[in-house]
């Protein structure tokens, strides 16, 4: 009989969900990773992107449960879009999601008062809950003495503590973790909050199914916050007048609010009254002396300077082997799969279409590696946060604050993790604008498009003293995007996204060695994920450009070269393999986007560009990167990449009809200004909706950039030729 | 804790290095709202470890950074 008990338990395990929630750098993601190891799995929430990350844990006694890791949070009191997801879940409302079993809180022992906070939050949701005192060696060094066992007493859970970046204490978490889900018993509420103002709460709550007393709390006390807004939307219009009744009948004291977090923090001063020995509550530690040097108004900046110049030369030329490797790779890839495929539409859309179109994205893989490494080792040792700290400065002149930081920091290797980032921006408006500048950053999908226009018309001289020409007019390209970032934050905000620097608090966490696996957890995370967008959704645009560049196929140049060949039969290979390109070049001509090309070359002529161009520039517009193998085809030389010569020398010797060369500096420069402008990024594009909801967003982002990239780009060739360099 | 002064005045104004305790928070903005679950309440000892925009502040064992705009919502007494 036993056995059978356990067995219906392990069968109905694969159901049970713990959440793990827990203040921001408390080392969560540190405990989440010891405890599910490579089991876990990132997706999305339903219909919002905010990251999803669950994972395997097997438990003595239950067996297998599901590990749900939710953003952290401070408390219950919901602003920005990631803190919303994190209390929906812990709620129950969060659509789509599965119910949680049960709560793993991650506290730092270190600050110990502030992270009973949300405890005394949680207390109320009728959940069993487990605490991990995680850090339990900073608190030990600092002389926090912390008695476990009184606070289990006092707070009717399990404290346990544990060190998770040295994997201690994990068994005695998990039997905990066990034995809650065993009992399946909830705690007694906190007391933190008197009886009469629960006697309402649960009055309203019992008329609404699927509504708490903790979720009638929320929406009672936070108000206008982001969180308690979309409880009310949920529930409806007579929810909503509840609510509004019971604000009246409890709002004799003052704002609600203060009122909360008076309760609360008195309620933690009780409970950790004996428990908790702080010999020194206002310590200056080493991070302070650090911060003294690293946030100073001067040394601090230059220090930034020093990490950017750092992360950037990693990008740039660390990345260069990995990628040359990469592109080889494809390479073979495409030559050995045309052996077994017989010529015609089916290898040409194999080899041409999928084949060159994913290994041109998935050859920026280092980068997005070396940039996520990067951003990882910063984030874990704490630098970030000072990082924003020192930029909020800059920033908050076009109506941004320091929150903005990160995501276009990210947007410099690709703008789709970038505008994901901004989820940590709780201010709606300085969100959007963030999002709308940040593909602004000019991503590493730009850089074979700057390395093929400056290769092949920058001259490869020195000025003043060592600086390359083409060094510096590859800076001066990355420059343009930041450089026009500015006036279009400060116009958004001035305009369509109206409203002051949002309020800027963020906390300083202390310096610490980054986890090797955390940080390498992350690495792997965005190289996945981005390896399954390229074989999603690039690999479907791709194809759909090579149809239009394939289609519709013509008789009558296909019968001429036909003949041709015949005639030239036994010529030497190059012969044929010319005679073979200029095939291709013509049945593009006729093709569905030649024709294209040539519908546009009244538009593209004022920025010095033949019909070729500004067809490859409309073949670009599903990803920019395109151009490159688009070149390579409307100049006849079959496969080509950046690095190809044959293709430089083909850009060089390019003529008009009248015989002027089409290429020269200004055309090069307009050419380069546009793609550094342009939203040429359907992915990019797609997540601004999924993350706005909205379409106006990316409609905007659409039409702005375009249109600015069409100005510089038609600016930079007049100006070229007024000067004289055409 | 040592020996207040008098009168309570706006963090903002205050130098680097500077402590005493926390006097009263208004409510001015949402902002409020995040300085109270970060621990910023009243009777709570704070010093002021970067002086200008943004400034640092240090409240129990919790350091964030605020704008000096912020800043002068916070209102304490100064050690003497």
């Amino acid at each position: 009989m036993a056995t059978d008990i356990t067995d219906q338990k392990r069968a109905s395990a694969g159901q049970t969900t713990v959440a793990v929630v827990g203040n921001p750098n408390t080392g969560k993601t540190t405990l989440f990773n010891a405890l599910t190891g490579l089991s876990q799995r990132v997706g999305n929430f339903p219909g919002v992107t905010v990251e999803r990350k669950i994972g395997q844990l097997t438990l003595p006694q239950v067996g297998a449960v599901n590990l749900l890791d939710l953003p952290g949070t401070y408390s219950l009191s919901a602003q920005s879009p990631d803190e919303v997801i994190a209390v929906e879940a812990l709620m129950g409302i969060l659509e789509g999601e599965r119910d949680i079993q049960a709560v793993l809180v991650v506290l730092d022992a270190s600050n110990l008062r502030r992270n009973l906070y949300i405890v005394s939050q949680l207390l109320e949701l009728d959940l069993p809950l487990v605490l991990a005192l995680n850090m339990s060696d900073v608190a030990k060094a600092r002389g926090i003495v912390i008695d476990a066992d009184a606070l289990t007493a006092r707070l009717g859970v399990p404290v346990i503590p544990v060190q998770a970046n040295k994997r201690l204490g994990l068994n005695d978490l998990k039997d905990a973790l066990s034995r809650a889900l065993d009992k399946g018993m909830a705690p007694a509420r906190s007391g933190a909050l008197p009886q009469f103002l629960w006697a309402e709460v649960d009055l309203v709550a019992r008329k609404y199914a699927g509504a708490s007393a903790g979720l009638v709390l929320r929406a009672l006390i936070d108000d206008r916050r982001a969180g308690a807004s979309a409880v009310l939307k949920r529930f409806g219009d007579g929810f909503a007048a509840d609510i509004r009744a019971l604000r009246v009948r409890v709002k004799a004291r003052g704002t609600l609010a203060s009122w909360e977090s008076e309760s609360r923090y008195q309620w933690i001063d009780e409970v950790l009254d004996g428990a908790l020995r702080d010999p020194e509550p206002l310590r200056k530690t080493r991070s302070d002396r650090l911060d003294r040097v690293l946030t100073h108004p001067l040394g601090g900046i230059l220090g930034f300077a020093a990490v950017m110049a750092l992360v950037f030369q990693a990008i740039f030329f660390w990345a260069t082997p990995l990628m040359d490797g990469i592109d080889a790779l494809f390479g073979t890839l495409g030559d050995w799969i045309s052996g077994y495929l017989p010529d015609g539409a089916l290898q040409s859309m194999v080899v041409d279409g999928a084949i060159a179109g994913v290994g041109g994205v998935v050859i920026f893989l280092p980068q997005i590696c070396i940039l996520f490494l990067f951003i990882g080792l910063l984030e874990d040792c704490g630098y970030m946060a000072r990082a924003a700290l020192l930029m909020d400065r800059l920033l908050t002149p076009c109506g941004l604050s320091g929150k903005s930081f990160i995501p276009l920091l990210s947007s410099f290797a690709c703008a789709i993790p970038g505008v994901m980032a901004t989820r940590t921006i709780d201010d709606s408006k300085d969100r959007i604008a963030t999002m709308l500048v940040a593909p602004l950053m000019s991503c590493s999908a730009r850089l074979p498009v700057y390395a093929i226009f400056i290769g092949a018309f920058i001259p490869d001289q020195t000025i003043w003293g060592g600086f390359g020409l083409q060094g510096l007019a590859l800076f001066a390209l990355y420059c343009v995007g930041v450089v026009v970032a500015i006036p279009v934050a400060w116009i958004l905000k001035k305009t369509l996204l109206k409203g002051q620097p949002a309020p800027f608090v963020l906390e300083m966490p202390s310096y610490k060695i980054p986890d090797v696996g955390t940080v390498g957890m992350r690495v792997y995370q965005s190289a996945r994920h981005f390896l399954e967008r390229a074989g999603t959704l690039i690999l479907a645009a791709t194809i759909v450009m090579w149809a239009l560049a394939y289609f519709p196929r013509s008789e009558t140049i296909a019968a001429h070269y036909e003949a041709e060949r015949v005639r030239l039969a036994g010529a030497p290979q190059e012969v044929l393999a010319d005679l073979h390109a200029r095939e291709a070049g013509a049945m593009l001509e006729q093709s569905f986007l030649g024709r294209m090309g040539h519908a546009i070359e009244p538009v593209v002529k004022p920025l010095g560009w033949d019909w070729r161009i500004g067809m490859a520039a409309l073949a670009s517009f599903p990803a920019r990167e395109v151009i490159v193998a688009v070149l390579g085809t409307i100049y006849s030389l079959g496969e080509v990449d950046e690095e190809s010569t044959s293709l430089r020398d083909a850009l060089r010797s390019a003529t008009w009809s009248d015989g002027r060369k089409v290429f020269n500096i200004p055309v090069a420069l307009s050419i380069m200004v546009f793609f550094a402008l342009c939203a040429q990024c359907v992915s990019t594009l797609a997540v601004i909706q999924r993350e706005t909801g909205r379409w106006r967003w990316p409609v905007l982002t659409f039409a702005y950039m375009t249109l600015l990239a069409y100005i510089g780009a038609f600016v930079t060739y007049q100006l070229g030729v007024a000067i004289g360099w055409g | 804790m040592a020996k207040t002064r008098e009168t309570a005045t706006p963090l903002s104004g205050w130098c680097q290095g500077d402590e005493g305790v926390i006097e009263r928070i208004l409510e001015t903005n949402h902002l409020a709202a995040r300085l109270r679950e970060f621990g910023a309440m009243p009777g709570m000892p704070v010093r002021v470890l970067r002086v200008g925009c943004p400034l640092v502040i240090q409240v129990g064992a919790s350091r964030f950074c605020l704008r000096k705009a912020d800043a002068a919502c916070i209102e304490g007494k100064k050690a003497a």
